[in-house]
């Protein structure tokens, strides 16, 4: 460690070495509460069987109503394929770094619910970034995505596109920086590395660029929530270009994956196209808003007008 | 109780008391809060227990403890959805030597980082993990999370400018 992070440690174990917390309390508690874990867990056996049987009927009727191009979701649910601007995958073979999970299929609606739409996908991202931020008006619907807004957080117009679909036609199980990344060159234009390019796994940060505060390229995988799902999160830069896209596929838990880039500029306003060093937020912020169990496929009708 | 499960409580119960100030001390920096860090630790110590036998077969129970311990905080986290409010200093124990300023200082600098970041940047650096341990417990890799003590580390130094001498000797 260097000077800072072993201060950093002083720190922290001054701030907390003094501490006294009802440990007996604790460990009373732990156990108790641990008691009852095992007696839910028992009980929880017994009741599994009839509950598989139960999923596998909803799965067959949520499969069935995919393929109807009547419903709302459904436009979102098939688009498997990346959103045009952002070009294509790397043609040549980049680290893997794979998380694969067996996913559910996501639950059918309730009572009240409708499938998902871009009102619902806007009114619920409003809900999850800071209340401050403006948004313009969202487009109802665009290729390979449910919405697509621009948002100014104060400091610049962006753009910000999400995506829902059930993780099973998603396309995107399991998450993989080199399958699902996308890897920019160094001509103007966003096109795939050809060999030689930044690792997926391992994108060392330019000399003095995390002091510098220049966007820093970067993929990684991760578990959430507790492991029974994953995430890719992706820094995307296209130098000399100024783009950075803020990317995050999450497929959840519950079977329902979410895609959410976020670039510094509008992609389709030609000069505008970089209006702002950076999107806005941090990458880790839109790593919990993609995560957020608010998306679902079918969501209260009131939601989505 | 048969032999074995009474010889299973008491390696818990020791293992418990042992692990549990250390487990009090990542919570309370990972959360700010004193009620809820023994929240988190009591549920965490709740996991052990549950799973006691199967853990001690399996896999480092230290490794489980923590691992425990951050799920439960990033769950905590991803619910409650709200901002951190430092609680009031009276609600907490104290022990001769301790510095209440000093933690209330770290812990609004630690409040502005992204709960998964927050609890990276703890377990590095007060709990003293290696990176790739770090990296084993969230099922990411070393280069993410040498990433993520960067940003942090970058931004708590912003932070905490005005005290930059005291707090960051170089």
């Amino acid at each position: 460690m260097n000077a800072a992070e072993d201060r950093l440690s002083e720190l922290m174990d001054a701030a907390t070495c003094a501490l006294d917390p009802p440990i007996e309390a604790l460990l009373a508690g732990g156990e108790r509460l641990g008691r009852a874990r095992r007696r839910r867990r028992h009980i929880a056996v017994g009741a599994g069987t009839a509950a598989v049987v139960l999923l596998a009927g909803v799965g067959v009727a949520a499969g069935m109503r995919d393929t109807n191009p009547g419903d709302s979701y459904g436009v979102a649910g098939h688009q498997v394929r990346p959103p045009q601007s952002l070009g294509p995958l790397p043609a040549s073979p980049v680290p893997s770094l794979t998380l694969s999970s067996s996913f559910p299929v996501p639950r059918g609606p309730r009572p009240g619910e409708v499938p998902i739409n871009a009102a619902a996908a806007f009114n619920i991202l409003r809900k999850l970034v800071p209340a401050s931020w403006t948004f313009g008006a969202y487009l109802p619907s665009s290729p390979g995505w449910l919405l697509r807004v621009n948002v100014d957080d104060g400091k610049g117009v962006a753009q910000i596109s999400v995506r829902v679909a059930p993780v099973v036609k998603s396309g995107m199980d399991p998450v993989d920086c080199a399958k699902q990344g996308y890897w920019a060159s160094a001509t103007p234009s966003i096109s795939p590395i050809s060999g030689g390019g930044a690792s997926p796994s391992s994108n060392p940060a330019p000399p003095g660029a995390l002091t510098s505060g220049a966007p820093v390229p970067e993929c990684f995988v991760e578990g959430i929530d507790d492991g029974a799902g994953n995430a890719m999160v992706q820094v995307i830069t296209a130098p000399p270009s100024k783009i950075v896209v803020d990317r995050v596929i999450a497929n959840q838990a519950t079977g329902v994956a979410v895609e959410i880039t976020v670039q510094n500029g509008d992609p389709k306003s030609g000069a505008n196209a970089v209006t702002r060093t950076l999107p806005p937020g941090t990458i880790d912020k839109w790593n919990s808003i993609a995560i957020d169990h608010m998306w679902q496929l079918y969501v209260p009708a009131a939601l989505a007008k | 109780m048969g032999d074995r499960e009474s010889t299973g409580l008491l390696q818990y119960h020791e293992f418990a008391s042992a692990r549990a100030g250390q487990l009090f001390r990542i919570a309370y920096l990972m959360c700010g809060d004193w009620h809820e860090a023994q929240d988190l630790v009591q549920t965490c110590l709740a996991k052990l227990y549950s799973s006691w036998h199967r853990i001690q077969k399996s896999e480092s129970v230290d490794a489980y403890a923590r691992k425990a311990l951050l799920h439960t905080y990033l769950s905590h986290r991803r619910l409650r959805r709200s901002g951190e409010i430092p609680t009031a200093e009276f609600a907490e124990g104290r022990a001769p030597g301790d510095n209440p300023e000093l933690r209330m200082v770290l812990t609004e600098a630690l409040s502005t980082l992204t709960p998964r970041n927050r609890a990276v940047m703890v377990l590095r650096y007060l709990d003293d993990l290696s990176v790739e341990d770090v990296a084993g417990l969230l099922d990411t890799t070393p280069a993410a999370i040498k990433s993520i003590c960067n940003r942090s580390l970058k931004q708590l130094r912003a932070l905490l400018g005005d005290d930059r001498e005291l707090l960051f000797q170089e």
